[in-house]
């Protein structure tokens, strides 16, 4: 509990404590509220509170446009909805699929333990219940801020009296010839993860592109599906980048354990039919290649139309952009985080949290940004949480056991501490999210 | 938080529980009309949500 919220220390989900509802992603659902009364020295629960009272907004834009259908573009729509907006919502995507559980494509359903419906965020009618217009499978071309309007790669154009912009990023393709090759994949969306599946099916050897987050996720779930993997890293170890040596050496060994071969401080110089030729001559036998070697943020529709950006769509603490009335949330926001000073972030949460304040400062809420950074990885039996943002030169030093699968890697800038990554200790986490937030000096 | 409510521990909290159970800035977790419920007293006040975290 902190302050008048409750968390969840899983995946630090935020509600109300007098009203159930989730302020914070990733829950996108209220928890159930109760009439209590106190009677003498005793107290007890009178029953359920089913009928809250209906918001009104601060401000109701004529219109909402958001472009981008994912994580940021999908929790802001709901929540402009939650917040008592009546107006129309257009909520447009480049995907043909409604907003769904990324985080999953890489991990449990990849690895085939996720069935096919936990993966939609919510199921079609949702959004016709709620009145927010769809238009998938679409993009967006231009913006024409004067005129307030959006033309789509379709010839339509919707005007707008708020606009956010949610449009993500795209995978990093490698830079090595015949790259359009059929047996490299990339994945980025759920036609991605399905088309690796399939592959999967009547495949036995693997090779994986990238020792981050993505690649290794992926090398677990390929794994789970009993292929054998190799890993191709230019780092010499997974991660140390982000986690810091004790979690790459932990990552690196879990990988191992679980039979993953790692082909690190290497690069591909050639991807043929049957196999991939690194750059010291070695040559790894697989019938296909996954490449996660990084996103790059979706920028240039923001940029044509005159939108400040400066890797990444510049935004203020309320995550407007510099032309009022567009907003911008998810990968390709640039916002002025209060501990970290201005940062971009590729994570799920923060994109759906950015999607929730952005809605309500659409309303005119005025609430500032200033959750600390949050995300989740799993690796096998690893499982790590990491809420801050370390800029990469941070001193790291550990408390408690990873070996042990127990422990967090605490990460300082002279006194001050900038994040927190931990196994096996979800309060602990969470009680960093909270004094990072809060600004308190955190014990190391 | 908890990820399951299949299971209900804890006390009754539609049968009455003593105040003083329930200390200040504390999290009791039982169970009201077949849900996991999560009481929290906050001085003199006291809320009462679904302890089920939704996500």
């Amino acid at each position: 509990m902190v302050d008048g919220t409750v968390r969840c220390p899983w995946h630090h989900a935020c509600f109300d404590l007098r009203t159930g509802e989730a302020l914070r992603a990733p829950a996108l659902n209220d928890v159930s509220c109760w009439k209590t009364e106190k009677n003498g020295a005793r107290f007890r629960i009178t029953g359920k509170i089913l009928n809250k009272p209906a918001r009104k907004p601060a401000i109701s834009p004529e219109t909402v446009v958001i472009v981008g259908a994912g994580a940021a573009g999908g929790a802001a729509a709901e929540m402009l909805r939650r917040q008592g907006y009546n107006g129309p919502i257009t909520l447009i995507g480049r995907d043909k699929s409604l907003p769904y559980d990324r985080p999953n494509l890489s991990k449990d359903y990849l690895a085939g333990n996720a069935p096919e419906e936990w993966i939609p965020l919510r199921p079609d009618d949702f959004y016709r219940e709620q009145k927010i217009d769809t238009v998938t499978g679409t993009e967006v071309k231009t913006i024409d801020t004067r005129k307030k309007q959006v033309t789509l790669s379709d010839g339509r154009s919707f005007g707008y009296g708020a606009l956010l912009l949610a449009t993500g990023s795209d995978p990093v393709h490698l830079d090595i010839p015949d790259y359009d090759l059929p047996n490299l994949f990339y994945l980025r969306t759920l036609a991605d993860s399905r088309r690796i599946i399939e592959k999967a099916k009547n495949a036995k050897r693997a090779v994986v592109i990238g020792e981050s987050f993505i690649g290794l996720e992926v090398a677990w779930s390929l794994r789970e599906r009993k292929l054998e993997v190799a890993v191709v890293g230019k780092h010499s170890l997974p991660l140390e980048g982000v986690l810091g040596r004790e979690f790459g050496e932990l990552i690196k060994k879990t990988h191992e354990k679980n039979g993953v071969k790692f082909h690190l401080g290497r690069m591909p110089a050639r991807i043929e039919e049957k196999h991939v030729q690194l750059d010291d001559g070695t040559k790894l036998d697989c019938d296909f290649v996954v490449a996660g070697i990084g996103v790059r943020p979706n920028i240039r529709l923001a940029e044509s139309a005159g939108i400040t950006t400066d890797n990444g769509v510049v935004v203020n603490e309320f995550l407007e952009t510099n032309v009022p009335g567009i907003f911008a949330a998810g990968d390709i926001a640039s916002w002025p985080d209060p501990r970290a000073g201005r940062i971009r972030v590729e994570h799920w949460v923060v994109a759906q949290r950015q999607g929730q304040t952005a809605a309500r400062n659409i309303l005119g809420a005025r609430e500032r940004f200033v959750v600390p950074p949050f995300f989740w990885s799993n690796h096998f039996d690893v499982h790590i949480q990491y809420v801050g943002h370390s800029g990469g030169k941070d001193l790291a030093s550990v408390s408690g056991d990873l070996k042990a699968k127990h422990g967090s890697v605490i990460f300082k800038d002279g006194e001050t501490i900038t994040a927190v990554a931990s196994v096996g200790r979800h309060h602990e986490n969470l009680q960093a999210e909270v004094a990072l937030e809060r600004g308190d000096k955190l014990r190391p | 938080m908890a990820d399951d409510s299949s299971q209900l521990t804890g006390p009754d909290f539609e049968k009455g529980i003593p105040i003083d159970d329930v200390a200040d800035g504390v999290m009791l977790l039982g169970h009201a009309g077949g849900e996991a419920v999560l009481v929290v007293r906050r001085g003199e006040e006291i809320f009462a949500i679904g302890a089920t975290c939704t996500h």
